[in-house]
């Protein structure tokens, strides 16, 4: 029930969590992120998709991790000090789930007002734009606020190709 | 009281499945005394508490169905099939009625019809009664003083005395504390009842039937009101002394009801304490102090124990399930116009109470094809020799560490040419599929063979959410049929889905838990022989030769081989499997951790598990790994 009301009143939420992938900077709403960690061992799963890079252990739970660079069709992350996991729950097919997320390096919590949202460009974009809730600007930058829930219930990939 | 209302919808839905079974046991055999009163008995249970739980509804209607009952008892209706399906309909009812729902008044005119004319009750209970004279009783009621907790009303089991003839009730208060130290939710007081009535003594110990456990009961018949005097004086002080002696008795209660939510708190920190007590080992065998050795190996023995108890806590016998199919055969084969008997063996067999639960609706697909699609009407059946009546066998048998459910039936069996040919005009195979694997066809998503469409089943889904379900359990179904001969469905089932003793093996830096009950041995042996067995796909084993795989390659590893490797032989489904491995490390007791969603899709692995530094080990589902290799 709980996380359920969470996601529903996600859209009122201003807060998002800034991360970098490729070069782009993207935003999660803060509802949806549990925790963010360094990045520990993962332990791969045998005969799994390229993108799903494992397991690992957040206190005594186990807990998937996936590569989102993988996941838009980019190549796959080389890991170095700033690599880290972003702790997220996403719902799918109404169940919640909990999953980690790579990501290149971790920003900040920022406040992005409603109407400094647009909607995602239709056409021309990098990424495909059912992926995207909005794109947020912050003074000449420009944000992508990921609909992460829309990301994993697709085998589809992100990256337009 | 709301909490007593919930306990009592919680009892209902036992007593209204008890109810069920004691009626299909009466039809098959209609003169047990002893079944009809076990109805009867339900059927009280239901209509009393119901009654003192406000569910007037539910007492109102059951008491209808219980007085038909109390005629079959009296021996004045015979048990008929009509009588079985009514109150089979009627329980249904009740359930209706206990959700708040209307009962249906086809149901009411029913019940109607078998109730006796007010004259010829009048002439029935005297016969039954006419040896007994008027006797008196004298009946001592010491409530026991939780007993208000459970919503009981003394005062109204006192009317119901009084209802049964003349009748002399003292109270005893001289337990009643001073005003200060009363607790007003204890009973204090109990009751001698002088009763003279024609009721037999079945019928008065009925009305306590609810409170039996809860307070301490004599009824004595005295036939000369003279002696009673001094027979009183005398058997005052007995019950006391009794119930001196009585409270371990009374309290030494053989079950306790737990919610199952604290079962599950209480395994989940069991596995904590598991995973905590591998860390310890850890560390006990890094430091090598003595001392420390010995807490371990002490910590180490009690939480083995633990856990085997908090397991055994949750194993419930999967009659409980099975049982719940005789009712559903019963109106699935009366739909079909079809006769089908069930059979069980087997119905001991415990299984985890999480297993059990989720096997109920995989189990009523299967059953539902059987009774559907197996069995041939009784006219075909004995056109081709075989009885009219079709037979469903339910089975369940251990089997190592997993507990193995036959459903098989004698009728129709599955054709391997109308599948094929349904499978290829689905386009779901190519012409020249292999034969062994077409029965695995009907598992697939969206196939079915029926003719026609019925209400239950045969609507093309079905058997591969079987295979889902019990994926999901990670378990494995399997499949066997003769043409005309019937067909067989076996479901493989883990014990537990909880914690498993596990045997850790490293494969590169990778760690993986196989199921140690799947073990048969394991030995080392050189690289040279390890590539020579590659070659074959098998391996030597006692006088056999086994099919050989490594498991480097299965998972596609690529670093270098070492010198010498390890292989573990694994039996499963009789059938054995080498595996070569890096190394074998050791017994590790594997708290089962689901890997999620994600992770559904992949077969070799059915969950992980954390091991003592903390890092994760990933379980190998062994009947998926045969299967791959096969």
């Amino acid at each position: 029930m709980d996380a359920n009301e969470k996601i529903a009143g996600m859209s009122v939420s201003s807060q998002y969590l800034t991360f970098m992938l490729d070069q782009e900077v993207f935003a999660l709403d803060v509802c949806q992120v549990r925790e963010v960690l360094d990045l520990a061992c993962i332990t791969k799963v045998p005969q799994a998709p390229e993108f799903m890079r494992g397991v690992i252990n957040v206190r005594g739970s186990v807990v998937p991790v996936v590569d989102l660079r993988v996941k838009f069709g980019l190549e796959k992350s080389e890991s170095n000090l700033e690599t880290r996991i972003i702790v997220m729950e996403l719902s799918l097919d109404q169940e919640i789930i909990v999953l980690g997320a790579l990501a290149d390096s971790v920003h900040e919590v920022l406040d992005i007002r409603p109407e400094e949202i647009e909607e995602p460009p239709k056409i021309g974009g990098r990424w495909k734009s059912e992926f995207i809730m909005g794109i947020g600007k912050q003074k000449d930058n420009f944000i992508i606020i990921l609909d992460i829930n829309r990301v994993f219930s697709t085998d589809e990939l992100v990256l337009v190709s | 009281m709301e909490l007593h209302q919930q306990a009592y919808l919680e009892e209902a839905k036992e007593l209204l499945s008890d109810l069920e079974h004691a009626l299909l046991e009466l039809e098959e055999k209609p003169k047990n005394d002893e079944t009809i009163h076990r109805v009867f008995r339900i059927l009280h249970t239901i209509k009393g508490s119901g009654a003192m739980f406000g569910f007037d509804t539910v007492a109102e209607f059951t008491h209808q169905v219980e007085t038909i009952f109390d005629l079959v008892r009296a021996g004045s209706i015979e048990v008929s099939k009509d009588l079985i399906s009514l109150t089979l309909a009627a329980g249904d009812e009740i359930k209706k009625l206990i959700k708040g729902q209307e009962a249906s008044p086809a149901i009411i005119a029913a019940l109607q019809k078998w109730q006796p004319a007010p004259e010829s009750r009048i002439n029935d209970r005297p016969e039954a009664d006419t040896n007994l004279q008027e006797l008196t009783y004298q009946i001592n009621f010491q409530p026991h003083r939780h007993i208000f907790e459970n919503g009981t009303k003394p005062i109204l089991l006192l009317d119901e005395l009084r209802g049964l003839g003349t009748c002399h009730i003292i109270a005893h208060t001289e337990n009643i504390p001073d005003l200060d130290q009363i607790n007003s939710e204890v009973c204090y007081t109990h009751w001698e009842i002088l009763l003279t009535t024609k009721a037999v003594l079945n019928s008065i110990k009925d009305v306590f039937i609810f409170v039996e456990a809860d307070c301490d009961l004599t009824i004595k018949p005295i036939s000369d009101l003279k002696t009673d005097f001094t027979a009183q004086t005398q058997t005052i002080e007995i019950p006391i002394l009794e119930q001196q002696k009585s409270p371990s008795e009374t309290t030494d209660t053989t079950s306790v009801r737990v919610a199952a939510e604290k079962l599950d708190v209480l395994v989940n920190l069991v596995g904590e304490l598991v995973t905590v007590q591998a860390r310890l080992r850890q560390l006990s065998e890094k430091r090598a102090d003595i001392d420390l050795e010995g807490v371990t190996q002490e910590v180490e023995r009690l939480s083995n124990e633990l856990r085997d108890n908090a397991m055994s806590i949750r194993m419930i016998p999967i009659g409980i399930v099975f049982k719940k199919f005789k009712r559903l055969i019963r109106d699935q084969a009366e739909k079909s116009a079809k006769e089908v008997m069930l059979a069980m063996t087997g119905e001991d067999t415990e299984l985890d109470k999480s297993v059990i639960d989720r096997l109920n609706d995989p189990l009523v697909h299967i059953i539902r094809n059987c009774v559907d699609h197996g069995i041939e009407a009784p006219q075909i059946r004995l056109a081709q020799g075989k009885p009219r009546q079709g037979r469903i066998l339910l089975s369940a048998e251990h089997s190592g560490v997993n507990v193995v459910i036959t459903i098989s039936d004698d009728g129709a069996g599955l054709d391997r040419e109308l599948i094929r040919a349904k499978a290829e005009q689905k386009g779901l195979i190519k012409p020249g599929f292999p034969e062994d694997e077409i029965l695995e066809l009907i598992f697939k998503p969206g196939f079915s063979t029926a003719a026609k469409v019925t209400d239950l089943s045969g609507r093309g889904v079905g058997l591969d959410v079987v295979k889902r379900s019990i994926r999901a359990l990670r378990g494995h179904v399997g499949i066997k049929s003769q043409a005309g001969e019937g067909t067989v469905i076996t479901l493989t089932l883990p014990l537990t889905l909880a914690i498993i003793d596990g045997l850790l093996i490293q494969l590169d830096d990778h760690y993986f838990i196989v199921p140690l009950a799947c073990v048969q041995e394991c030995f080392k042996f050189s690289h040279n022989h390890a590539v020579q067995a590659q070659k074959q796909n098998l391996i030597p084993f006692r006088d056999q030769h086994i099919p050989f795989v490594r498991l480097r390659k299965l998972f596609k590893i690529q670093t270098e081989y070492l010198e010498t490797e390890s292989v573990i032989v694994i039996r499963f489904d009789d059938m054995y499997l080498g595996l070569g491995v890096d190394h074998v490390i050791g017994q590790h007791q594997t708290v089962l951790k689901s890997l999620g969603m994600l992770y559904k899709d992949v077969a070799s692995v059915s969950g992980a598990t954390i091991l003592g530094d903390g890092s994760v080990a990933l379980v190998l589902d062994i009947a998926q790994i045969t299967e791959q290799i096969e």
